[in-house]
């Protein structure tokens, strides 16, 4: 595993410094957006839908946890 | 600095970071057998990823990277959430947890 591992950072800095030379910084444009807008924008519209996913995902999470720890208590709890 | 030294992380010291975190991580749920310091590990390895994707998305000058890293991070939440309300409902009628006792479910 630690040679997997190893491997596996030689290899992703190798091609960091391949492909990441050549690709400009976005925030040196001139209508560049600081970090938290760019991050907005990608969230809120290239990935809507996974946040919205990701809504459904917590409540389902929170329901199931409620019904497994729940302390059965009294009649007519299930 | 102390020397006057001005030293600049590279990515690949991150890269090495986190590479670091997710052994421990991976050791930590091979090793261990109780379930509460299992799921420490497990969020240990899910952070790992986090700082490879945070990283590589830095050095490649994409906020895909970043974005990523909510999700992953909801994912883990609720992961979290469903084990220990599975962990709460074994102790209320076993005395201890330990994860080898738990052999009721073998397929």
């Amino acid at each position: 595993m630690v040679g997997l591992l190893t491997a596996a950072v030689v290899s992703g800095s190798d091609a960091l410094r391949l492909r990441g030379a050549g690709i400009a910084d976005p925030v040196a444009g001139e209508n560049a957006d600081a970090n938290i807008q760019q991050l907005a924008n990608s969230i809120f519209s290239d990935y809507v839908f996974a946040f919205e996913i990701t809504s459904v995902l917590l409540v389902v999470a929170v329901v199931g946890t409620v019904l497994l720890a729940r302390r059965r208590t009294g009649k007519g709890m299930a | 600095m102390m020397f006057g030294l001005v030293v600049v992380p590279t990515p690949t010291w991150y890269l090495v970071l986190s590479a670091v975190l997710f052994s421990i991580g991976a050791v930590g749920v091979l090793v261990r057998r109780n379930p509460l310091v299992m799921f420490m590990c497990i969020e240990l390895m899910l952070n790992a990823v986090n700082l490879t994707f945070v990283t590589v998305g830095r050095a490649m000058s994409d906020i895909d990277g970043q974005a990523i890293v909510f999700f992953v991070m909801v994912v883990a939440a609720a992961e979290v959430v469903v084990g220990l309300g599975i962990i709460v409902s074994i102790m209320r009628r076993r005395s201890g947890v330990n994860v080898d006792d738990l052999s009721e479910l073998k397929g």
